[in-house]
């Protein structure tokens, strides 16, 4: 998965607000209670901690985000799933579930 | 039922049983006509049956999303109904046209006095309704107050769920009764906490135990297929539109569920292309390089070419393919992600101009989006230049051309030369560079561009290393020193910097000795005694070796007394005599620069004294100075003159007795592609020879024959034969090696690879037999390289002069390298003087070029 969603940062960040974020996912995932968090947050952090990382990510980056496009969505939707639907779109939603 | 049958005194209860029919079969219009009919004869028995059929046809038509007739049949309803008996359908209504605060407090009161009384879906339904709507709470009704309490604990819960107070959401739940309306509200959002929190076996859990026809089971729907769990068809199987777009809505994007559906579908139908055309077309900000799910779809798609299956991949690649040649893609973005992955994806199978075009085509179109970056393309074309310099993809006969040794040498050079100029900084360009002007023999460029290396990075200890070492190879020793001494400085420890250093001073005391200035090559042989440690296993800068190389170096350019004496304090911590002896000897091949063999003092008392007492216990220190010296730098490495001196003390000490252990260290040590390997089996035949059942020997015999291991019956019972006898000598190491061997996927490296694609299927025999009966040449023919055909005389003589156990070893790594068995050995046997040259001309039949599209517009682009 892009390592920018893991952390939760801009493409455009810098070096030290990545690294606040990295340092913010830890604490949130530490690697006893979770570790594949932990793992995924690290190996993101390692892929554009400095521009040099980053220019690399742009050029060379392999990384399939899933098996196909609802694979894609499923794992997208578990990296954010420490971040729920705001309150709003949550109403949105169940609302849109009832109609259905 | 016509008028006549109405008379009939039975007709009420024939009608009541075909109400009921049709209401239990869901032909609710049918069931409210005849219910009208009922209602005239017997109003008692009619009414209800009429009300149900008017609601179930009413929730019928909500289904079918015919809002407004269904809006006609409430209104009906709410003339022959009590409104207690309508709050639930109302609720539903409102569901569909939004008016959910109108009709909550209703469903509130209707819960508030009559919730334990009513049929459960009923209850559920109303308590759905109260929950979505959302809305003020009513206060100061005592009727509605305890309703009202668990309605605002949910209301609640979820918002602290929302704000990711996982403990607030918790407590509010906490007081909540098993036995309230609400309660599968509560089971709802506990899973919610559990799946935001990743415990993903509660949250699954949570969600499958909603009852099927509430809100909280259709919200969860999306859930429990995010979680993902299982593994079976049902996990597999192509959700709904509707679960997509619900999934979608919880990833933050909402809309999706369409397009994801469509490209999931043709997907899954092995059409990648149409399937990346139904996201682009549904998607306006797709290609997009945000962190976001059409970001992710972007890398899925683009990403694919490396992850994919093999034909998918094809597939998808030839569909990028056409899209450029077509100039379809919309934007410069689109046209950069294309390139990029298509540069990468047909690296080795496309020709140096096209991977140039493709890839400068890629900067290109990135520089267009995000404006000129020299760092990134300078590390794009320090990889285009990395990628040219490489060796070119082997064809099943290059190995008897002459190989090329770099895919496009011209391109390499002026894409590093672009790299390293666009970004001065670029280190690895640079070192990159250093070594393809090394590789082209083009040292005085190398050696500027060292130069320029050492001043932009002047603390860089691989800098520093490798402008030494070329300094010390043109013998320029001084300047060598000053490197490595800064080096050093950098980092004492590094023995690297420590071999080379020792290396440079042999070598500037050698030129003093040739130019006559021994004062001065003993002052740098003195430096070197001061890199010397007392570890008799170090044979770079342990001492006996350092005093045996300067030994050796006296008694060929210096004062052979000193040799002697220096020969003797190496003596005292030398390990072995014969040690001492091949090391001198090596070390002075080596400080001759002798290029054909000779014997030197230390060779013949090496012979004269040791080869009679050679033992298996110092055989092992011999192979390791052989190596030693084969590992130093060419112009250095003496060794392949020596091999029979080592092989000649093998040999014999295999007459001597020995231990299993040291055979088993010698067996251990050597490499196959040694030439000391053959002698080294020679002890494992030994240790067979005395114990045919040893686990570890068998298993070093099975492994190293000539052709490795083939896969056949007799090599698979011999294997499980060693893990028994492995286990049954507690030799777990051994076992589990062997059944390592055993369980192997076959390696598609492997010369044998599984039947029947691609190797030993018997219509492959058939077909070669008909096609030798014909007079022709071996189906392996066709892939043969047609410009190879003028030289396979020129092959044949090449082989010829091999030995039997070299050709041998040929035939097994041009397997390996891809050369069909049936070229090998046809040319072997005409080597081998097994018949006629053949005119390998008018059969030889070039393999037909891959379908790759030509290169896009190559006269538009001036690169390099």
């Amino acid at each position: 998965m892009n390592p920018y969603l893991i952390l939760g940062v801009p493409p455009e960040a810098d070096d030290s607000t990545i690294r606040r974020a990295y340092l913010t996912a830890v604490k949130e995932a530490p690697p006893d209670t979770h570790p594949q968090r932990f793992q995924a947050v690290s190996a993101a952090y390692d892929q554009i901690k400095d521009e040099p990382s980053r220019r690399r990510h742009i050029l060379f980056d392999r990384e399939c985000p899933g098996d196909s496009p609802l694979d894609v969505l499923r794992q997208f939707a578990r990296a954010r799933r420490s971040a729920p639907l705001p309150f709003e779109p949550m109403k949105e939603y169940l609302r849109n579930c009832w109609k259905s | 039922m016509n008028s006549e049958s109405l008379t009939n005194p039975d007709a009420a209860a024939l009608l009541e049983r075909q109400v009921q029919t049709f209401l239990a079969g869901g032909k609710f219009r049918k069931a409210r006509d005849e219910a009208k009919l009922l209602r005239k004869l017997d109003p008692a028995r009619g009414l209800p049956l009429l009300i149900r059929a008017n609601v179930g046809l009413a929730r019928d038509m909500m289904a079918k999303r015919q809002v407004s007739e269904a809006e006609q049949v409430l209104a009906y309803l709410a003339t022959i109904a009590s409104p207690a008996e309508l709050v639930a359908v109302q609720a539903e209504m409102a569901g569909h046209t939004g008016n959910f605060s109108e009709a909550a407090p209703g469903a509130l009161r209707r819960l508030a006095e009559a919730g334990a009384s009513l049929p459960e879906s009923e209850r559920w339904r109303l308590a759905d309704l109260a929950v979505v709507a959302f809305g003020g709470l009513p206060t100061g009704d005592p009727a509605t107050e305890r309703v009202v309490v668990e309605l605002r604990a949910i209301q609640d819960a979820l918002r602290a769920v929302t704000e990711r107070e996982w403990g607030a959401a918790q407590d509010a739940l906490r007081p909540l009764p098993q036995s309230s309306a609400f309660s599968h509200w509560k089971l709802f959002l506990k899973g919610l906490i559990a799946f935001h929190q990743d415990d993903m076996v509660r949250a699954a859990r949570c969600f499958a135990g909603l009852p099927s026809e509430t809100l909280p089971a259709k919200a969860g729907v999306a859930y429990q297929w995010l979680l993902g769990t299982g593994d079976g068809p049902a996990a597999r199987a192509l959700p709904a539109e509707s679960t997509i777009e619900s999934a979608s809505r919880l990833a933050g994007h909402p809309g999706l569920g369409r397009v994801l559906y469509r490209a999931e579908q043709l997907w899954r139908e092995r059409k990648p292309g149409p399937s990346y055309g139904a996201v682009r077309d549904g998607l306006a900000q797709f290609p997009s390089e945000r962190p976001d799910l059409v970001g992710a779809l972007t890398d899925f798609y683009f990403n694919s070419l490396f992850n994919a299956a093999p034909p998918i991949c094809e597939r998808l690649a030839e569909w990028f393919d056409r899209w450029l040649e077509q100039r379809k893609p919309g934007h410069a973005l689109e046209r950069a992600l294309m390139l990029r992955a298509l540069s990468q994806f047909y690296l080795g199978s496309v020709s140096a101009i096209e991977l140039k075009l493709n890839w400068h085509g890629f900067i290109e179109a990135y520089e267009m989006v995000h404006g000129p970056d020299p760092r990134l393309a300078s590390l794009a074309y320090g990889w285009l230049g990395e990628q040219l310099a490489a060796a070119p993809p082997r064809e099943a006969i290059a190995f008897f051309g002459r190989p090329q040794a770099m895919f496009d040498s011209a391109g390499a050079v002026a894409a590093l030369e672009r790299s390293v100029n666009l970004d001065p900084l670029n280190l690895e360009a640079a070192l990159r560079l250093c070594d393809v002007y090394e590789a082209l023999r083009r040292p005085s460029e190398r050696n500027r561009l060292l130069d320029a290396m050492v001043e932009q990075f002047p603390e860089n200890k691989a800098v520093l290393l490798r402008a030494a070492r070329r300094c010390v190879d043109r013998k320029a020793f001084a300047k060598g020193l000053d490197y490595l001494a800064r080096a050093r400085a950098l980092d004492l420890l590094d023995p690297g910097l420590i071999h080379q250093t020792v290396r440079a001073l042999f070598g500037q005391a050698g030129e003093h000795f040739k130019r006559q200035r021994p004062g001065a090559a003993r002052a740098a042989l003195d430096q070197v005694l001061a890199l010397a440690v007392d570890q008799p296993a170090n044979l770079a800068c342990g001492r006996w070796c350092l005093l045996t190389r300067r030994a050796a170096i006296e008694e060929a350019l210096g004062d052979p007394a000193l040799a002697d004496d220096l020969l003797a304090q190496a003596r005292v911590s030398c390990p072995a005599p014969e040690a001492l002896l091949l090391y001198a000897h090596l070390a002075q091949l080596a400080s001759q620069r002798a290029r054909t063999h000779q014997s030197t003092r230390f060779s013949r008392e090496f012979v004269s004294r040791h080869l009679k007492s050679a033992s298996a216990r110092h055989a092992l220190l011999l192979l390791r100075i052989q190596e030693f010296w084969a590992g130093l730098e060419d112009e250095e490495s003496p060794t392949h003159l020596d091999d029979p001196l080592v092989r000649q003390y093998l040999a014999a000490a295999q007459k001597t007795p020995f231990t299993d252990d040291e055979a088993r260290r010698l067996a251990e040590h050597v490499r196959p592609e040694s030439a000391s390997f053959h002698a080294v089996t020679g002890f494992a035949r030994r240790v067979l020879a005395r114990d045919p059942k040893h686990p570890w020997f068998r298993l070093f015999q099975l492994t190293s024959q000539d052709f490795g291991l083939e896969g056949g019956a007799a090599e698979t019972r011999e294997l499980e034969a060693i893990v028994e006898e492995a286990n049954r000598r507690g030799d777990a190491e051994t076992a589990q090696r062997a059944q390592g061997l055993l369980d192997r996927p076959p390696s598609p490296d492997s010369p044998f690879p599984p039947p029947p694609e691609t190797w030993m299927d018997p219509k492959d025999d058939e077909a070669e037999d008909e096609e030798m009966g014909r007079g022709g040449l071996p189906a392996g023919f066709d892939q043969l390289d047609p410009n190879a055909a003028g030289q396979i005389e020129e092959i044949i003589a090449l082989l010829g002069r091999l030995s039997e156990r070299e050709l041998q070893k040929t035939r097994k790594s041009m397997l390996k390298s891809g050369m069909p068995a049936l070229v090998f050995d046809t040319l072997a046997e005409a080597a081998r003087g097994g018949g006629p040259v053949p005119d390998l001309s008018p059969t030889l039949k070039p393999k037909p070029p891959e379908s790759k599209p030509p290169p896009r517009d190559p006269n538009q682009l001036d690169l390099f």
